[in-house]
């Protein structure tokens, strides 16, 4: 074994440029892969950070029903927000919580017309659980204030300023039409396109009434503990509702995920085409160094079988051969995918720019930083090696079966 | 949330609505018995059961145009519509962009026809009350076949001139769970003939979101209506939808199956 | 008992529907110890006779025993494993394995022995002065001559010690000065180790050396002469 090692090596060596092509090549496709990962990685975090800090928060409790209906979002399931506040103070592990009042409205310019999200916020809550007040440009609005925060783009498209005023036209919870006049307090460039394009904030008092609610928000939104598990808290939260008598449902942020997790799902539909791509790469690479080598050395190989080399290691030498392309190619790539996953951890890299207003459905924009992913790093090294050894076996046993007299006859 | 049919429902049912407004304001019967009565003497109730006994009629077959103004932009459409109180109504659209389209209501429920398409719709149920999202109508809007008695409790402000005619002043508010698109409402009743020449329609917060005004009053057989019908979004400048009546014949007998699926799809 | 016996040896060789006598019935054998010379006409059956020796290939008919051991009858792992202990190859066209130094083709020998005692270098070392190569041990065969190589080779197949040596055409591709110093160095050892030579040459300068000298001729021993 320790002699073909050494052969093989030797081997591999002296086709320097055929060597170096072959596993560059896997070297290249490994690393795109680690790349991939480490953005769809980053991306995956990202969104989670920002549907947690912008939408969902860690934990929400919605009247029953709600989230059946949660598309048309429903005014008439309510919570009473001061009933539910009271239950959650006695339940370990929440750090804060807020109420929301969420409702289809429609934005009016005077001149123009879209359809927008109400979100009514308690403002001295709000802070408490969402990172919204981070991305304000302009004041935040005071409770019983007539007053709105406005997602950045839809600001730009309807060409409003803080200070200007419109109207939100919409419904009361008994059906009868509402127009609320509202002055921008602030515009918000969030991390999230939804907030920024679709998303009004005012404060929920002033909503509540306006949708003749008295009061009631349509969710509680708390963030947990550092540490907690949001499936425990989730459960506490449920049981104290239930001793309260208070009917509603409780979720986690991974239930709204869920919405997204078929975007993850034809990523990985595209880290498989990159695999399939990798596999493809690298079995017509070794398959290639093999023949071309074997057709090279075909004396060579009939007078190892006449000096008695048995198939099997013939076999064996040529899948080491193979194997170390794999272990060259996985190594190379796993360092350029190391090196270029550092770059996207520490600088990203910008859409914003490249892809201004498109929503590809994931709550992310701007800067996309990527993530670590140890475990497909590990994976793909893997596959390298693993591929180029099982790759090489057919062609090597090809080799491997010639007929010594044959070959010896040869040249 | 608007099942597919998106904007063309929407637009389609906008032209539909201010027809079927329209004729729910627009006639009445010249008998004289509205004009012997002392404008001083009546409550509000009463010139409001004058003005609903006098809207609905028995039948109508017409054609119409409708002007949608938004800003610069200005859309022509023809149809034709038959009429049987306010329980039955079919519209059809003759223009070329919309030919063939077609709306039926009957009683609660409104079924659309886009020949285009070959797509049938029905509106009803919940989609009723959440379809909308704040938009210029509702479905429930356009089903609203209640009379205006039933739903509001109206209070005389005044006496008014206006467009030339002696107006008693109606103000409405909502009755207390009735659900209604406008909680108030203003009237400007004409003191001789019953007929609303102006009507405000405001938001729960007291906005004044449509104004629609007749400008023009015809007579045919013995029965006057409003010809020539305005309404105006007052949060969109320069938005405003104008009815008018360009041939009407009053208590002709309609057919049944008019007002049938069969001949919505046909 | 001799080393190798050789009984009604016919070997045919198909070429598709045609049948090539390549021998024809060769009856010979060979005692250990033996310097022993193939001549023959080109296409008279040298290498095939060699091959058939060497184990790696069967007799269409008649009986090769080595040692007694008819080998027909063993199995082709057993066949590998007489060829990798017992029998050393020399061929014409040296066949070292070029990305391995002087040293390590000799080396290799040892290695498919299994091979890796401490005195593998001892052996290897002392082989390769034997055959005069000292101080040219991690010389790679494309910076050896090709007298050169040819002595790694027949380093290579003496080193483990082998029965048989078989040599086809050794001195072939070498000048006569360079193939008389290698059939020298192969008497030499012959001479000092008692080991069996069989090679096959059209050089009469070269047969001048062997102890014995068959002659093939269209697959037959046409002549046996011993010196
Ligand atoms: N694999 C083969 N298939 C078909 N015929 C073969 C094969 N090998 C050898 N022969 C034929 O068998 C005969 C003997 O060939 P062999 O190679 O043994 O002769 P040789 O004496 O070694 O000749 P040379 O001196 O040219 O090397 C020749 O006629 C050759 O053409
Ligand atoms: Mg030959």
């Amino acid at each position: 074994m320790g002699y073909l090692l050494k052969l093989a090596a030797r081997n591999l060596w002296r086709q320097k440029r055929r060597t170096a092509l072959t596993f560059l090549a896997i070297a290249v496709g490994l690393a795109a892969l680690i790349e991939v990962d480490c953005i769809m990685a980053g991306v995956d975090r990202d969104a989670i950070d920002n549907l947690i800090n912008l939408e969902t928060g860690d934990v929400r409790i919605h009247a029953q029903g709600y989230s059946a209906e949660r598309e048309s979002l429903p005014i008439d399931r309510t919570l009473d927000p001061d009933a539910v506040l009271t239950v959650l103070k006695d339940v370990e592990k929440i750090r804060a919580a807020t109420p929301r009042l969420m409702f289809g409205a429609r934005l009016n310019t005077g001149w123009e017309e879209i359809p927008v999200m109400g979100v009514g916020i308690d403002p001295e809550r709000d802070g408490q659980v969402f990172t919204l007040a981070e991305y304000v440009d302009g004041r935040w609005p005071a409770r019983g204030a007539a007053e709105a925060l406005l997602g950045y783009d839809l600001a730009r498209v309807l060409e409003l300023a803080p200070g200007d005023t419109f109207t939100l036209v919409t419904r009361t919870r008994d059906g009868a039409f509402q127009a609320i006049d509202l002055t921008v307090a602030g515009l918000i460039r969030s991390p999230h396109p939804q907030v920024n394009s679709g998303q009004v904030y005012l404060p929920l008092d002033v909503a509540s009434q306006a949708l003749a609610l008295g009061g009631a928000a349509t969710e509680v939104v708390l963030k947990t503990q550092d540490g907690a598990r949001v499936e425990d808290v989730s459960r506490n939260v449920r049981a104290a509702l239930e001793d309260a008598g208070i009917s509603g449902e409780v979720l986690t942020w991974r239930d709204a995920a869920s919405d997204f997790l078929a975007i993850s799902q034809s990523k990985q539909g595209f880290s498989a085409l990159l695999i399939f791509m990798i596999l493809v790469i690298a079995v017509v690479g070794v398959v290639n160094t093999i023949l071309l080598g074997a057709m090279e050395r075909v004396r060579e190989i009939g007078m190892m079988k006449a000096m008695g080399m048995t198939t099997r290691e013939i076999v064996l030498l040529f899948m080491l051969e193979a194997t170390g392309i794999g272990v060259l190619g996985s190594v190379t790539g796993c360092l350029i995918g190391i090196a270029g996953n550092a770059y996207l951890v520490s600088h990203g890299i910008d859409i914003l720019e490249s892809y201004k207003g498109l929503d590809i459905g994931y709550p992310i924009a701007g800067v996309i930083r990527g993530a670590w992913n140890w475990p497909m790093i590990a994976e793909a090294f893997l596959l390298g090696i693993v591929v180029s050894w099982v790759a090489s076996y057919i062609p090597a046993r090809r080799v491997a079966a010639q007929d010594p007299i044959a070959s010896l006859r040869q040249g | 949330m608007m099942v597919g049919t998106g904007i063309r429902t929407k637009i389609g049912l906008r032209m539909a609505m201010a027809l079927l407004v329209a004729l729910a304001i627009g006639s009445t019967e010249l008998s004289g018995a509205g004009a012997a009565v002392e404008a001083a003497d009546l409550t509000a109730e009463e010139i409001v059961a004058r003005m609903d006994a006098n809207a609905y009629m028995a039948s109508a077959h017409l054609v119409a145009k409708l002007v949608i103004r938004a800003g610069s932009r200005e859309i022509t459409k023809q149809m034709e519509g038959w009429v049987v109180g306010n329980q039955k109504a079919m519209v059809t659209f003759l223009n070329p962009g919309d030919r063939g389209t077609k709306y039926l209501k009957l009683g609660d429920e409104l079924w659309m026809f886009f020949p285009d398409a070959e797509d049938l719709v029905k509106i009803s149920g919940h989609m009723l009350k959440q379809g909308m999202m704040g938009s210029d109508f509702s479905y429930q809007d356009a089903l609203e076949s209640e009379k205006m008695g039933e739903l509001y409790e109206f209070k005389l402000a005044g006496v008014e001139t206006y467009d030339g005619a002696r107006c008693y002043v109606l103000e409405a508010t909502a009755l207390p769970g009735k659900q209604v698109s406008y909680p108030k409402r203003k009237i400007w009743v004409d003191c001789e003939k019953f007929v609303a020449r102006r009507e405000e329609l405001y938001a729960a917060s007291g906005k004044l979101l449509k104004v629609s005004r007749v400008e023009e009053v015809k007579e045919k057989g013995g029965r006057t209506y409003a010809s020539r019908v305005v309404m105006e979004d007052k949060l969109k400048r320069g938005s405003s939808t104008t009815l008018i009546i360009e041939q009407v014949e009053f208590d002709v007998k309609i057919p049944d199956d008019v007002f049938s699926l069969r001949n919505l799809m046909r | 008992m001799a080393l190798l016996e050789l009984e009604g040896v016919r070997k045919d060789y198909r070429q598709g529907r045609l049948t090539v006598p390549a021998l024809r019935g060769i009856d010979l054998e060979v005692e250990s110890g033996e310097f022993m010379a193939i001549a023959g006409p080109s296409g008279s059956g040298k290498t095939t006779l060699l091959n058939l020796v060497g184990c790696l290939d069967t007799p269409t008919e008649g009986v090769i025993r080595l040692d007694g051991i008819e080998l027909a009858k063993l199995p082709k792992a057993q066949l590998a494993d007489i060829r990798r202990r017992r029998i050393g190859f020399v061929f014409q066209s040296y066949n070292l394995i070029p990305v391995l130094t002087a040293y390590e083709n000799v080396e290799f020998s040892l290695a498919l022995l299994g091979e890796n005692s401490s005195n593998v270098k001892d052996r290897v070392m002392r082989i390769l002065a034997d055959v005069g190569l000292s101080g040219l041990e991690n010389r790679r065969p494309g910076d050896l001559s090709g007298g050169q190589q040819q002595r790694v080779a027949i380093a290579r197949a003496l080193v483990k010690g082998p029965d048989l040596v078989l040599a086809d055409e050794p001195t072939a591709n070498l000048d006569s000065e360079t193939g008389k110093a290698i059939i020298e160095l192969m008497l030499e050892m012959n001479q000092k180790k008692g080991t069996t030579f069989i090679f096959s040459t059209h050089d009469p300068m070269v047969m001048n050396y062997a102890r014995r000298l068959v002659t093939v001729r269209d697959g037959r021993v046409a002549e046996d002469k011993r010196r």
